[in-house]
């Protein structure tokens, strides 16, 4: 047999793989759910909102413009991060909502958890960082009327080997996995109670071995603390929003433009419709791919049929903003305000 | 007649404008020049540069991110200008000079200027400023040792109505419009004296009636109260960069990447090798094109070769620079220090492109191609000394790897090893002797698959070598996408 190089392979396994989504993504049931329309009813309301990656490759990493160029420990990073500033300059973008990146893939959290440090035998500082970050991070919002949510994965510390062993990460995940991990959220969940919304939970892909079962799992983890939190559980980049999850209060939603709008209404197989996108180049990237009034255009047209649209920016270490996408985001809320006045005026006449 | 959509007359227009500018670059007279090195040394040591857009349009347009949201008078806008501030952070960027504009299209001007007001009858501030911000820029950069550059435009205010009237604005333009334009310039450059290096113009091309007499005259205006300022002149964005002009001091070079790099030494045409282009996502614009390393890459790859890079950024109205750009710019000093010193330590193999620059081209090497399956078959595994891994450019099945040594050298043998099922049926091999073009040192055919092919060729210094494959150039074809698992020189 000929041989073939690794590319080869390679290009063959991503081809399949993306097929399978693709297919999954069309042949997917959706779930039978009755919607719960005041359970989202605040999510709504705030119409839109931004979303912040804050991680060890970003805003620890020298050679990301995210780190301000330092590398530090990634306790000392954690420290370094200005929660006044940051919430300042969120409360500019006129944002209904953050959700801001517990972690991502790697063993770094930013704030304390004693459950995963037991399982792990890292020691406070070394992998979940001394400062509850998310603590400060919450009450700064609520000063400035603005809630909070947070991001969760389904596929946790996979890249830390340690943490991996100890949470008995596999794929397909497991229960015994699922439950570690849902117990290290659970701590979270019970210490932030009503100041945490909800949770945006990424890598629950059915290509990870996900199910309704193990997603039922984390989705009980994450409600702990707070009966009324609200989850989203993340398939993937569908063609366009989609329902997934009989666990999902609201919509994943990413996709990799603001294009997509409600097609049926509020609600997708019962979950509040809601979509993840980012105004820079890539997500937690630079640049800026939309203007101010197409941004707004688009943000009220969703909401006007029931939606909720959630903005991705740059989060840098010090824990400011990226200053053109400031920029574009500042007069969004009154421009909202706007349009939704025309309307009412062509409606009446 | 039959009647034409309009937008089929426009698109035939369109189609008949793009080939002659495109033609006209390919078939371009190079200047018939001798070069002179103390002229640019100056500008060529400074390595590489930045260049920012101040203009009524950008920082005085409410809806444009550089303006903070604010629109008020032009003289009130550059009255709030903050020098200090964009020095400080000008000197963050470790950039050697400062291009900055003066003006593009319309009558705003950042510095008073009688010549200007007399023509055109505006008061001061109304066009001018009363404010002279170069001035003030050129002392706040020069106390941190960074030069002063200008931009100045070979087509004028041709959108204003009452400077164009009074200027004698016509298109193609004429010598009477030049003169009053260039006694306009001519004013600033007295002032200036040694305070402005040199001046970047644009609006020069061929299509608006530019020739090397309307650009004398400009260039005579320009280098007024400096005999030693050098001069650019915009032809347009060209294939690569090119010469243009014989007034050139220094090439243009506007593109719209980073790819071009100096094929045959530090003149072209007999003006330094230079090239412009931006670093966000447009002019003045947000974003990152590049990473801090491909940035130091680059920019430290076309020194090597002779060349000089200016990088445009984004400014704000309040004298602050995009802060992602900072970030991404601040460390590039440093990193052009340590590619030095990496560069004048010997490989231990011996192997003369081991910590060279590969890149992944198209076969016209005008674009760079990402790696195939991204990081796992990055240019620099084409040379990492590993067998087991490979280069492979995507986007094109037939392909070229590119390499320039780290430190020009003699050499008088290539090796190329193909990867097991990664070999072309077609290619050719070729070296680039130091201020000479590309040379073949053999074209294959490779049938059978062979993965080791070495050439020896006459002893030369070389800064560069590259394999570029021909066949197979799309599926279903004999052989397979050339991967090189490495390059061996000596």
């Amino acid at each position: 047999m000929k041989k073939t190089t690794l590319f080869c392979v390679l290009f063959t396994l991503c081809a399949a793989l993306f097929s399978t989504a693709a297919l999954s993504a069309q042949e997917r049931p959706v779930p039978d759910k009755t919607p719960d329309p005041a359970r989202t009813e605040n999510f709504r309301s705030k119409r839109y909102g931004v979303f912040f990656h804050y991680l060890c490759g970003l805003q620890n990493n020298a050679n990301h413009p995210n780190s301000c160029g330092k590398q530090t420990s990634w306790d000392e990073c954690v420290s370094d991060f200005d929660v006044e500033r940051f919430a300042d300059q969120v409360a500019d973008t006129g944002a209904g909502y953050v959700f801001f990146t517990m972690m991502q893939q790697g063993e770094t959290l930013c704030a304390p958890n004693s459950t995963f440090d037991k399982l792990t035998g890292y020691r406070p500082g070394e992998a979940c960082s001394k400062r509850d970050l998310i603590a400060e991070i919450a009450e700064a919002l609520s000063q400035r009327g603005i809630d909070l949510y947070l991001y969760w994965t389904g596929d946790g510390p996979k890249l830390d080997k340690r943490s991996a062993e100890a949470l008995k990460i596999s794929f397909p995940v497991t229960t015994e996995f699922i439950r570690y991990w849902s117990d290290v959220a659970a701590e979270y969940g019970r210490r932030y109670g009503n100041k945490v919304k909800g949770w945006w939970t990424d890598g629950c892909y059915t290509w990870f071995g996900h199910t309704e079962e193990t997603i039922g799992i984390l989705a009980e983890g994450l409600m702990a603390g707070n009966p009324d939190r609200i989850l989203a559980f993340n398939p993937g980049i569908d063609p366009k929003v989609m329902a997934y999850s009989i666990h999902d209060d609201f919509t994943a939603g990413e996709q990799n433009s603001f294009s997509c709008l409600p097609e049926e209404g509020r609600f997708l197989g019962g979950a509040q419709w809601h979509t993840l996108s980012y105004l820079g180049e890539q997500w937690a990237a630079p640049g800026v791919r939309y203007t101010a009034e197409e941004l707004a255009q688009y943000i009220w047209e969703v909401s006007r049929r029931g939606g909720v649209v959630t903005i991705d920016m740059v989060l840098r270490r010090d824990g400011s903003l990226d200053e053109a996408q400031r920029e574009v985001l500042k007069p969004i809320r009154a421009r909202l305000g706007e349009l939704d006045a025309a309307a009412e005026a062509t409606s009446e006449n | 007649m039959k009647k034409a959509p309009l937008f089929a007359l426009i698109a035939a227009l369109c189609a008949a404008l793009i080939p002659t500018a495109a033609t006209s670059a390919q078939e371009r007279a190079v200047p018939d020049k001798t070069p002179d090195p103390a002229r640019t040394e100056n500008f060529r040591s400074k390595r590489y540069g930045v260049f920012f857009h101040y203009l009524n349009g950008v920082q005085n347009s409410a809806e444009s991110l550089n303006s903070d949201g604010k629109e008020t008078s032009w003289d009130e806008c550059v009255d709030e200008f903050d020098v200090e501030r964009f020095a400080d952070a000008a000197a963050e960027t470790g950039a050697g000079y400062v291009f900055f504009t003066m003006m593009q299209q319309s009558q705003h001007l950042c510095a008073p200027n009688d010549t200007f007001d007399k023509l055109t009858g505006y008061a001061p501030g109304e066009a001018c400023s009363k404010r002279d911000l170069i001035a003030e820029i050129a002392d706040a950069l020069a106390a941190r040792g960074i030069d002063l550059y200008l931009y100045w435009t070979g087509d004028g205010p041709s959108r204003d109505p009452k400077a164009a009237a009074a200027l004698k604005a016509a298109f193609p333009v004429t010598a009477e419009y030049m003169h009053n334009w260039a006694n306009v310039a001519a004013e600033y450059g007295r002032r200036y004296g040694d305070k402005v290096k040199g001046w970047w113009i644009d609006g020069s091309y061929s299509w608006i009636g530019h020739n090397d007499e309307t650009l004398g005259i400009l260039a005579e205006g320009l280098r007024a109260g400096n005999p030693d300022r050098i001069l650019a002149f915009n032809p347009g964005v060209d294939p690569r960069v090119m010469a243009y002009s014989i007034h050139d001091d220094f090439t243009a070079g506007e593109q719209e990447k980073f790819v071009s790099v100096p094929e045959n030494g530090r003149f072209l045409g007999g003006a330094q090798w230079h090239i412009l282009t931006f670093l966000g996502n447009w002019w003045g614009a947000p974003g990152v094109k590049l990473t801090k390393k491909e940035l130091a890459q680059y920019v430290w790859t076309v020194n090597r070769l002779g060349g000089v890079v200016t990088i445009d950024m984004m400014l704000y109205r309040d004298g602050s620079l995009e802060r992602s750009q900072l970030e991404v710019m601040k460390p590039l000093r440093g990193r052009l220090a340590e590619l030095d010193a990496a560069a004048e330590t010997p490989s231990p193999d011996g192997n003369l492109v081991s910590g060279g620059i590969p890149f992944l081209r198209s076969n016209d090497l005008l674009r760079t191609l990402p790696p195939s399956c991204f990081e796992l078959h990055e240019a620099r595994l084409g040379i990492d000394g590993d067998l087991s891994t490979s280069a492979v450019g995507a986007e094109n099945w037939a392909w070229t790897y590119l390499v320039y040594l780290k430190k020009r050298a003699e050499a008088k043998t290539l090796t190329v090893h193909f990867s097991p099922g990664g070999w072309a049926t077609e290619f050719e091999i070729f070296i680039k002797p130091v201020d000479a073009d590309w040379q073949s040192v053999g074209r294959f055919d490779n049938p059978e698959g062979n993965t080791l092919f070495t050439v020896d060729f006459a002893p030369q210094t070389l800064d560069a070598v590259r394999v570029t494959a021909y066949k197979p150039d799309g599926p279903d074809q004999p052989g397979t996408q050339m991967a090189i698992a490495e390059l061996e020189v000596y």
